[in-house]
Formats: C-alpha cells, structure tokens, sequence
C-alpha cells in the first residue's frame, strides 16, 4: 500500500477536517479522487461479500460486485442534486469539489462498512435469520450515511444554512440509494431459494422489502 | 465525534454582480429573462424524468407541466406580493423584485434539474402509480422551498436597497412575506395537481 494511500486512509479516520481542508489543494485532489474511491470499493466490497456468506461463496461474489456498483450508481445520480442544493443555500460548490466532497464522505461510509464487517460476518455464522439479516444491513448503511453526512457538513459548513444542506441532500440520497441496492439485489440470498441469480426481477420497492422483513422478523420472534 | 467547523471549508463564495447584495444578482432586463428562462428550461429535465414511467406522450405532457407550473404559480402569485408590499408602503422597486423572482425560478430550475437522475431512477424501477406521485411532490416541494428561500432573500434585499425601512416596518413586511409563503406553496400544489398528470393520478 502506497504512503499517500496509507496517509488519506489515517486523515478519513481521525481528522476529516482536514481530508475536508485538504481537498481545496489542487495537488491533492488527484490523490484524494484515488483514494476515495479505492475505499468505496473496497469497504462495500467486503461489506457485500459478508452479507452473502450465509448464502455461500458465490452468493459473496456477486454481492462483493454489487453493492460497490450500487454506491457509485448513487454518488452518480445525486451529485447533481447536492451541487443544485448547495448552490441554492448559497453555499455554491465547483462541481470538482462537489463530487470531491461526496465521494471523500462515501469513503467514509465506506470505512464505516468496513468496521461492521466482522460483526455482521460473526452474526451471520451464528445463523441470523434472512429477514434480521436484511435489518441489519440496513442498520449498517444507516449508520454509514450518517458518519458521511457529517462529513459533508463538514465541508458546506455547520450552522443551519449547512444543516439545511444535509437535510435536503439526505432526502434525495436516503431514496436513491435505497433503490440503487435493491435493483441490484439480492445480497443476502433467500434460504429457500437453491439457484443463485445475479440479480433478482424487479418487483416492489425498497421500502415494501424492508416493511415485509422488519414484519417477518418481529413476527417469527 | 470531533466537534465540526462551522466556517464553509469548501463552498466558495457567490460573486454578486451588485457589491450591495449577496443573495439579489441584478443585472439588465435581457439577463434577468435569460436567467428566468434558464430555470424554466432546466425544470424540463425534471418533468422528462418523470415521464419516463410510462414513457410517449408522457414524456412530452410532464415535460411541458414542470415549467407550466412554474410559471403559472409565479404569474398568479407574484402581483399579489408586489400590491401588499406597495400598499403596505414598501420602498421595494417593481425591477428589483423582478431580479428577485428571475433568481427564484433560476434556483428551482436548477435544484429540479438536479434531482432529476434520481427521479428517472425511482419512477422508472418502482412500477407502482403511487411512487410517481411521491418522487414528483419530493423533488417539486424540495425545489419550491429552496426557491421561496431564495426568493424571500432576494426580496428583503430589494426592500433595504430600495430605502430605509423602520423597525415596525420590517416586523410588518415579515408578516407579509410569510403568508406569501404560504400563499406560493398552496398555489404551487394547486397548479402543478391540475396541469401535472403524475399528481392528477392518471400517469
């Protein structure tokens, strides 16, 4: 692993401010863009792969593949957002920096992820349940966009105008985000289910899918 | 957590072209259309994304709604503003509120335009009529609040530009400028339910 690489991973993890200060170099920024997204791809990849043990090694490829597609598909589609968002708070971004911002913070989330690994690995051999499972997935990107939204607050600025920033951005990127991963399901593969697809029909929604899960799991209790 | 910064680290700051004004861009009558025209044009893309549930005609009808609506809810609600501000004796200058309204609808083109991916993304994968109509009222009260912001700025800083207000004075034209809001928001819905099919429930 490369120093820089060594040196942006350290600052996401102990001092963001100063990822969030540094991005305004235009000599770092290439480094960063790297960094960054060498993260995403990493932290969800192991996220995924975890979520697809209970299903086998197969179920963990394809997971492995997809969730990091799934969070750049996101970043992809609500950068614009943010940027149109910022600008109309008055707190304009260069579209560089805007997408610096949002991919930086990603890499964040991404860490965060990363962290969760061992725990829901360790929960998944102890037999989590495919509907609790898919909670606790949910549970983790919840925390791992909170860690990034903060660190986008960071960089707009946090007094109400950056507040109000975050607070539009995150009702654009909770929904995309959300539909993003479950196009690209499954993650966690059903139990019932013996062949393996790479990607299920569409049918429903997100939020039908975590209706029906956070029923099933406090039903079958 | 570490405790944040509250200074913008990254955003820059906005370049007035009026060095008495940050949130009022004024400039000549052909720019301030320009600009207004831009927002509507931008809100297209808005309406384009929405269409995309069903595709066709619908492309076309969406499209044309999105901007329709802007423009109907400015034109029915923005005389209004201007007739209690002036009977209420507000020094505000019918030029600078037309500077006010261009960077409104400016800002809702933009944020529309903005959120318009993310609702291509949601209407074209999630099959059900009720999705349509969320997605449309997200992105269409998100972009209406940011732009009566940017609005109610722009109209305070038309107020002191244009004289001196007194203390009892500005508690008044508040007052005003809040039931505008208000005003703007339910004309808004009214607008966009009668010319927006995805809101009329027959996407």
């Amino acid at each position: 692993m490369s120093p820089a690489l060594t040196q942006s991973i350290e600052q996401l993890l102990r001092s963001p401010d100063n990822v969030v200060q540094s991005l305004k170099s235009k000599d770092e920024q290439v480094g960063a863009y790297r960094a960054s997204l060498l993260l995403i791809v990493t932290g969800t990849a192991c996220f995924g792969a975890v979520l697809g043990t209970s299903h086998g090694p197969l179920q963990s490829l394809y997971s492995a593949i997809k969730l990091p597609a799934a969070v750049l598909l996101t970043l992809l589609l609500t950068t614009p957002a943010f940027t149109a968002i910022a600008a109309a708070l008055r707190r304009p971004l260069t579209a560089a920096n805007a997408t610096l911002l949002v991919l930086a913070a990603a890499a964040r989330g991404a860490l965060v992820l990363l962290a969760l690994s061992p725990v829901v690995w360790l929960a998944m051999r102890h037999g989590l349940q495919y509907h609790r499972g898919i909670m606790t997935a949910v549970l983790c990107y919840t925390l791992a966009d909170m860690y990034a939204l903060r660190m986008i607050l960071r960089g707009v600025g946090n007094d109400w105008r950056g507040r109000f920033v975050v607070l539009f951005f995150a009702a654009a990127l909770i929904p995309a985000g959300a539909q993003s991963t479950w196009m690209l399901r499954p993650f966690v593969g059903r139990p019932s289910q013996h062949t393996l697809p790479f990607l299920r029909n569409i049918d429903g929604s997100f939020t039908d899918s975590v209706t029906r899960s956070l029923d099933s799991s406090v039903r079958f209790e | 957590m570490a405790d944040s910064t509250i200074e913008p680290v990254l955003s820059v700051p906005e370049q007035p072209k009026n060095q008495n004004s940050s949130a009022l861009d004024l400039g000549s009558p052909a720019f301030l259309v320009e600009r207004a025209l831009v927002g509507l044009g931008l809100s297209i893309f808005f309406g384009l994304a929405l269409g995309m549930h069903r595709g066709g005609l619908s492309l076309i009808t969406h499209a044309l709604a999105i901007p329709g609506g802007l423009l109907l809810t400015t034109c029915v609600s923005i005389p209004s503003l201007y007739i209690v501000l002036s009977m209420l004796g507000a020094p505000l200058r019918l030029g600078l509120l037309l500077a006010s309204v261009s960077t409104a609808l400016h800002t809702a083109g933009r944020v529309l335009a903005g959120f318009a991916p993310i609702a291509a993304l949601l209407v074209v994968t999630i099959r059900e009529p009720i999705a349509l109509a969320l997605v449309a009222k997200l992105g269409l009260e998100i972009a209406g609040c940011l732009s009566l912001y940017r609005l109610m700025s722009a109209v305070r800083e038309a107020n002191a530009l244009s004289g001196t207000i007194p203390g009892s004075a500005q508690t008044k034209y508040g007052l005003v400028l809040c039931g505008f809001v208000v005003l703007a928001l339910n004309l808004g819905q009214m607008a966009f339910s009668t010319l927006l099919p995805a809101l009329r429930g027959a996407s």
